[in-house]
């Protein structure tokens, strides 16, 4: 029901999010010489504002951090609400999508996306860093793994400038990383686009196959949008749960459903040596020997602050361990799933629900992966090695690894974080088997789009920004084409 | 006293409703009770004969039923006054929800005992209604109850307790999270502050839940607010190792919000050489 107070705006494309997939659909359709509204439920935060990192995790994370997968184990799953979306509190790591993963997807080929690939590595600066911005991290692990014979490389980033801050995922403090709020949406903004921050979208009105309204909140009241297309680039959860909520999972069976993400968790490690881990780029290098078996290894280097509530102890023997914050390393490890999850509907004001159980073959190759990082690390000369790992928490010998991997494997053994969801309104031609097609429209409706995470049909096994990003800027030119 | 609806939260504006509409359902009930409350047993009951199961309610004996119908009746209104100024005042009024809370446990609790032990249908429908009015008022109390605040004053002893425990004086440097407990618990609400209703209802659940963690794992049969340092710190270390995943899961999320406040402090960060070494990089 609208009521006189709203705020009505009126445009010829409207673009709900302005993360990877909004705000470069957004400066696409602009560009295209479109009337666009980009809506971004977070505020905008200057460079200058970045605060500490505390200030950065409270202001700019949906729900502080603490967005769960629920199931066994619960994980966390970190989402940007920021102008930017999670762009601006990633690591700022890009990957290519992986041909052998896009030739899977039968509608679209390789050789069709990577002009749009390159297009947005060339507009957010993605490069491969200079080992000089990697720190001491990357001077261990380089060690450990030149001892084994295991390959290890920098990784490519969107960055300009960087200053070593070491805080990527907070808000990066001197603007270096190119996330979208200091790329896509100021190009957006030149060509015309409004951008309007702490405007949440909460509800859809349609008209049989044609929606013809978004309505939602913002701090000075509710406001409706009316425009000719709608493009919902809210997210691989967000977007899923709103269109359930507006009871879309009957015509497209799949919607929420086939929820994919990258378990990953961290693995620790104490030396005798002074590293000063955080003093460098905390995701700078990346081992992908062992991808063949979906297993992804990348640096993740934390502010104390998160480093500590992972790592096991107490009392005289944690303050013991934060006093050696110094002399830690820390590098991550994911896995490409073969678990499948499903987003619901919100309730009681929380916009999405998400279900996920890992199952026992992911669960393998985590430990394989927390595995071979200790190995890794006792070769770089390391004390102790904090695996996450609930049954052997800490090893300190190549003995002990062989311990560690015969040990009895639950999923619940492990405290696990996710990252990159992808798959809950996947593209494809069968609308029982997908929810938008290959122009990224939805199924059975006349102008709604969604150019997100979630039309990935499945893991990617990489980080997926630059795929999302090129997806979007496909999707966005062939609307502006047809429209 | 007067304070419009606007200046309360939404979860106390739910308690508020929900104090409402029973303040109007006690006092009708309690008007009903005396005017015609009598018979009530036996229109229950004859509600009741048709289920096989059911025992006919006992016929009182003359005179006991003026008696019983007081004691309702005064019952009733003193619900209807309590749930009112709750109604009038949630935060101010805080200790009568648990006087309406234990008269509901009370009364759903004795219902369950004597229908298990009689079959009479009244007994049935006294426990489900006190039992459901019981959960109600403390789901929506739950959430309600820390007022303008984040937490409860308990539930900020809880934080203050487990935070001692994980960092306490002394030891590898000196200071401990007493030294900054004032601090760290502002920035431990300010955190939970920008999490959506259910998941601060969550973080607020968890810790309470690890109050219980010395009963939990058989340390001590106190809460862990009230046990000494080392009692505390062998609970909070056999909780976090504990076999059980959801036993060992609450400690994490509650560690986060005592840790990161405490790390994010500018002399902890200095003491620890993350401050120090950022600034001459940078």
């Amino acid at each position: 029901m609208c009521s006189a107070s709203h705020k009505q705006y009126d445009c010829q494309i409207a673009v709900v999010g302005s993360g990877a997939g909004g705000a470069v659909a957004a400066a696409a359709l602009a560009e295209a010489d479109k009337k666009v509204l980009l809506l971004e439920e977070g505020k905008a935060y200057a460079t200058e504002d970045h605060g500490s990192v505390l200030d950065g995790f409270v202001r700019m994370y949906r729900d502080a951090g603490a967005t769960l997968l629920l199931g066994r184990p619960p994980m966390t799953l970190p989402l940007g609400k920021t102008l930017g979306g999670t762009t601006a509190i990633n690591s700022s790591t890009c990957f290519r999508p992986p041909p052998e993963k896009v030739a899977r997807w039968k509608g679209l080929t390789y050789e069709e996306l990577l002009p749009f690939v390159e297009e947005v590595e060339a507009r957010i600066h993605s490069h491969v860093v200079s080992e000089d911005l990697l720190g001491g991290n990357w001077t261990v692990m380089k060690r450990g793994c030149d001892a084994l014979g295991i390959p290890i490389e920098p990784l490519f980033h969107n960055l300009k400038d960087c200053q070593k801050s070491g805080r990527c995922q907070f808000g990066c403090p001197v603007g270096a990383k190119q996330s979208m709020e200091r790329t896509y949406v100021p190009d957006a903004a030149a060509q015309g686009c409004e951008v309007l921050t702490q405007h949440r979208v909460e509800r859809m009105k349609l008209d049989g196959n044609r929606v013809l309204s978004l309505e939602g909140r913002s701090p000075h009241g509710s406001f409706r949008v009316k425009a000719e297309r709608f493009v919902l680039s809210m997210g691989a959860l967000p977007s899923p749960a709103f269109l359930l909520k507006h009871r879309f999972g009957r015509r497209l069976p799949r919607l929420g459903k086939g929820l994919q993400v990258h378990p990953a968790t961290r693995v620790v490690a104490l030396f005798d040596e002074v590293i000063d881990g955080h003093l460098g780029l905390p995701q700078g290098a990346g081992i992908d020997h062992w991808a063949y078996r979906g297993v992804r290894m990348e640096g993740i280097f934390l502010h104390p602050g998160f480093l500590y509530p992972m790592m096991p102890g107490c009392g005289y023997d944690l303050k013991e361990r934060i006093a050696q914050y110094r002399n830690l390393s820390a590098f991550g490890v994911f896995v490409e799933d073969s678990t499948r999850g499903r987003v619901l509907a919100g309730r009681f004001g929380y916009p999405f629900f998400a279900l996920y159980n890992l199952c026992s073959k992911d669960a393998q190759n985590l430990r394989f992966g927390i595995a071979r990082l200790t190995e890794i690390y006792l070769a770089a000369g390391a004390k102790t090695v904090f695996t996450g790992f609930a049954p052997c928490p800490t090893v300190d010998s190549n003995e002990e690894v062989e311990r560690f991997e015969s040990l009895p494997l639950k999923p619940i053994h492990f405290e696990l974080g996710a990252f990159h969801p992808v798959g809950t309104c996947p593209m494809g031609e069968d609308p029982r088997e997908s929810v938008v097609d290959w122009r990224l429209k939805v199924h059975g409706l006349e102008n709604l789009y969604v150019m997100d995470a979630s039309v990935i049909p499945e893991s990617l096994g990489v980080n997926p920004q630059i795929t999302i990003m090129s997806l979007a800027l496909r999707g966005a030119r062939s609307l502006a084409l047809s429209h | 006293m007067n304070k419009t609806s606007s200046a309360f939260r939404p979860a106390e504006i739910w308690f508020r409703r929900c104090m409402l509409f029973c303040s109007m359902a006690f006092g009708i009930t309690g008007l009903f009770f005396l005017l015609a409350g009598g018979p009530l047993p036996k229109w229950l009951d004859t509600l009741g004969t048709g289920r096989s199961v059911m025992v006919p309610y006992p016929v009182a004996a003359a005179g006991e039923g003026a008696f019983w119908r007081i004691l309702s009746v005064s019952m009733m209104a003193m619900l209807t006054w309590a749930t009112w100024i709750l109604f009038r005042n949630p935060r101010g009024n805080a200790a009568w929800v648990q006087l309406i809370l234990l008269s509901k446990l009370i009364s759903s609790s004795l219902y369950f005992f004597f229908f298990v032990g009689t079959h009479q249908f009244p007994h049935l429908v006294g426990w489900l209604t006190d039992g459901s009015l019981f959960l109600l008022i403390l789901a929506l109390w739950i959430p309600a109850s820390p007022g303008q605040n984040v937490f409860t004053r308990k539930e900020r002893q809880i934080l203050q307790a487990a935070g001692e425990a994980w960092i306490p004086r002394g030891g590898a440097f000196q200071d401990g999270y007493k030294d900054h407990a004032h601090k760290c618990l502002q920035e431990a609400e300010r955190l939970v502050l920008s999490q959506s209703a259910l998941t601060q209802l969550a973080s607020r659940v968890l810790l309470r839940f690890i109050d219980f963690s010395p009963l939990l794992t058989g340390v001590s049969l106190r809460r862990l607010r009230s046990l000494h340092l080392e009692g505390r710190i062998q609970s909070l270390e056999r909780m976090e190792s504990h076999p059980i995943h959801w036993l060992r899961w609450p400690i994490f999320a509650s560690k986060l919000n005592v840790l990161l406040p405490f790390l994010s402090l500018e002399e902890i960060q200095e003491e620890i050489g993350y401050k120090e070494k950022r600034a001459s990089h940078v």
